[in-house]
């Protein structure tokens, strides 16, 4: 079965056919899931590595619930986030002194373009000042200014009350501001200015 | 422009820059996961998903079977004869056998006669 045949078909009826032996099924997970677990793992953990063996691990439990797995009761990425945020969890705390100095530096893709490397200049500004929030908070800042979500999925993503979410996202942004104030000029603000 | 609002401004400036531009994983990476996959997927239930059909017929023969010859008593019914029968050709009771040993004797031609048919006995008699 190609890949584009799958497209249209939902994630939890994707991991039956893959309980079933299904391979087109098994590479349509990983090309539809992994991204979104590597995603989200480098933006609460800022090292591509990091990032990399907690999605991994993530995806090895998604091929292990997959023959348990049960239809509608829950969202699979839905899921796969909490266990890729608990992942995440559990190696801050064991490497809880993570100093700006292990965030990756930006990989930029065509150096030649001014734009891309501004881009990325801010984008990895961003994260680095991300590494120096909360957890929570990254967490909360990240799904509601980043991922877009709203308010109500991330307090069930993240099993806390809607109120919970506003405080976090604004006391987050608040620190977010003060670590990014001074390095404006460096990113081309000026150059933005109208 | 108040501070407050250029400081949400410019907030928006780097969530879009990581919007625009996310965290894309390695190639080596997405060779790993797959890897992990193909190694835990389930292959017994891709065997038995070849199988059903014929265990599918299987089952509907005997269903079918059940039905016809009035469900599960009567397939103990027939259990019970055939093991009873099995009993009595391996290990026929004393009563059974003596009597038949009395008027065969032990020459086997006496079988044939025992049960030959009456004189001027002919099939072609029930023929119209």
């Amino acid at each position: 079965m190609a890949l584009d045949d799958l497209s249209d078909v939902s994630d939890d009826t994707l991991l039956q056919l893959y309980a079933n032996g299904d391979q087109s099924a098994a590479r349509s997970l990983t090309l539809r899931l992994a991204p979104l677990a590597y995603n989200k793992a480098y933006r609460m953990l800022g090292v591509q590595a990091d990032a990399e063996d907690v999605a991994q691990d993530a995806m090895m439990r998604v091929w292990k619930i997959a023959p348990d797995w049960r239809m509608g009761e829950a969202k699979v990425t839905t899921w796969l986030y909490r266990v890729v945020a608990n992942l995440c969890t559990d190696r801050l705390r064991k490497t809880r002194a993570t100093s700006l100095d292990a965030i990756d530096e930006p990989m930029d893709p065509s150096p030649s373009a001014a734009d891309d490397m501004q881009t990325n200049a801010r984008n990895d500004a961003l994260q680095a000042a991300l590494m120096d929030l909360p957890a929570r908070q990254r967490e909360a800042v990240v799904l509601r200014h980043i991922e877009e979500l709203p308010n109500p999925q991330i307090a069930e993503r993240m099993e806390i009350s809607v109120e919970a979410v506003e405080s976090l996202t604004s006391r987050g942004k608040r620190a977010l501001t003060q670590l990014l104030k001074g390095r404006k000029s460096a990113l081309g603000f000026e150059g933005d200015a109208p | 422009m108040s501070k407050r609002m250029r400081d949400t401004d410019d907030l928006g400036v780097f969530f879009e820059a990581a919007k625009s531009s996310p965290p894309a994983p390695s190639s080596d990476f997405m060779a790993r996961v797959l890897s992990d996959a193909e190694a835990m997927q389930p292959e017994a239930l891709g065997v038995m998903q070849s199988m059903p059909p014929q265990q599918s017929s299987l089952k509907e023969f005997f269903g079918a079977l059940s039905d016809a010859i009035g469900g599960w008593r009567a397939f103990a019914g027939l259990a019970t004869a055939a093991v009873t029968g099995l009993w009595i050709g391996i290990s026929p009771p004393a009563g059974l056998i003596e009597p038949f040993g009395s008027v065969l004797g032990t020459d086997t031609s006496a079988l044939s006669d025992a049960f030959e048919y009456g004189e001027g006995f002919d099939f072609t008699m029930f023929e119209g």
